[in-house]
């Protein structure tokens, strides 16, 4: 049985894409909603949604079978197309030229798409280098000398890890110094890749507690706003923590929240609504 | 100290070797100053003066644990 699993933005989107790399109408497969998309918030939580598209053995136009059957056993998923047009070719080249056109075009398309992370990660991997470098160098000058770095890739953003004795100093006032590092560890990485890259870094799991602790503070704030009928502004913050503040209270319907002033001043306000 | 600012800045800028820094030791602090080549100033102190924000911040912090003066920076043009 011939089987693709596809990934895209929504469920429709990823049938159309797996039937049309299968060459075969809706009717002749049986589809299965692995993984219903999710649009996320401000680019938060985006999931693709996934579906399982099987074609069914007897409604398959099947001339060979014995041929047929040889190069379903052995074919992988990115050799679908290839070796499903000689199969269909018979049957189907004379009705519908241009279904047999798409997934021939298909299959460039994958090979294409799959030569250039290997460029990628290529370039990925200097920069990561030089970053890493980059934070070593910065920390040793800053008297830290037992540092020790990890990190992972994750789409556009490289994760740091730090671990040092030391993390308080890194850290600094309200991670006023590791943001500050962050802030020009990302301009070296992106420096090196063409690529826009984001970079984070944490020290000793700063970044989780700082989220939970501003989500606390929001939620304070938010019964102030409530309570004096006034709005509550926030002392300035970076983009992120901003969405940590925005995203905490995006589920309460008493207050609502937006952000003001101009980066680096700007902050959250939040507002009781009548 | 100098090492530092040295270490930040020439991985940002795009002549290395034209970035200099100079103390200059005061009664009450310690001055620094940065020169970078002409084409790299807008590279060290960035949109609304971020870069030069975040230089600085990490030169202050590790100020404190390396003498009892005040420190400062200043970007020569």
């Amino acid at each position: 049985m011939k089987q693709l699993t596809q990934r895209a933005a929504t469920v429709e989107l990823a049938i159309e894409s797996a039937l049309q790399d299968l060459g075969v109408t809706k009717e002749q497969v049986e589809i299965q909603v692995v993984e219903n998309g999710r649009k996320g918030f401000l680019g938060f939580g985006v999931k693709q949604a996934e579906v399982l598209v099987t074609v069914l053995e007897k409604s398959k136009p099947d001339p060979k079978p014995a041929i047929a059957r040889v190069t379903e056993s052995t074919q992988t998923f990115t050799d679908d197309g290839e070796i499903l047009s000689p199969v269909t070719k018979a049957p189907q080249v004379v009705q519908q030229p241009h279904i047999k056109a798409k997934p021939s075009e298909n299959v460039v398309d994958i090979k294409e798409s799959e030569r250039v992370p290997e460029a990628k990660i290529y370039n990925e991997k200097d920069a990561i280098e030089e970053t890493k470098q980059y934070i070593e160098d910065m920390a040793k000058e800053m008297g830290i000398e037992d540092l020790v770095i990890t990190y992972e890739t994750k789409g556009k953003y490289i994760n740091f890890q730090l671990e040092s004795e030391k993390a308080a100093f890194l850290i600094g006032k309200r991670g006023q110094t590791l943001n500050a590092i962050q802030q020009l560890a990302q301009l070296v990485a992106n420096k090196v890749t063409k690529q826009f890259k984001i970079v984070r870094i944490d020290v000793a799991d700063y970044r989780e507690r700082r989220e939970q602790s501003l989500e606390q503070l929001a939620d304070r704030m938010a019964d102030r706003a409530v309570r004096t009928k006034r709005q509550v502004a926030l002392e300035p913050m970076p983009s992120y923590e901003r969405k940590v503040i925005h995203n905490a209270l995006s589920l309460r319907l008493d207050i609502e929240t937006f952000s003001e002033g101009k980066d680096p001043y700007r902050h959250i306000v939040i507002k009781g609504i009548e | 100290m100098k090492q530092l600012i040295e270490t930040i800045v020439k991985p940002l800028v795009d002549y290395p070797d034209d970035v200099n820094v100079l103390s200059e030791e005061q009664s009450q602090r310690v001055v620094y100053q940065l020169s970078v080549n002409a084409e790299d100033m807008g590279k060290v102190i960035g949109k609304q003066g971020r870069v030069a924000k975040a230089i600085r911040t990490i030169v202050y912090s590790a100020a404190g644990s390396h003498h009892g003066k005040k420190v400062y920076l200043d970007i020569l043009d």
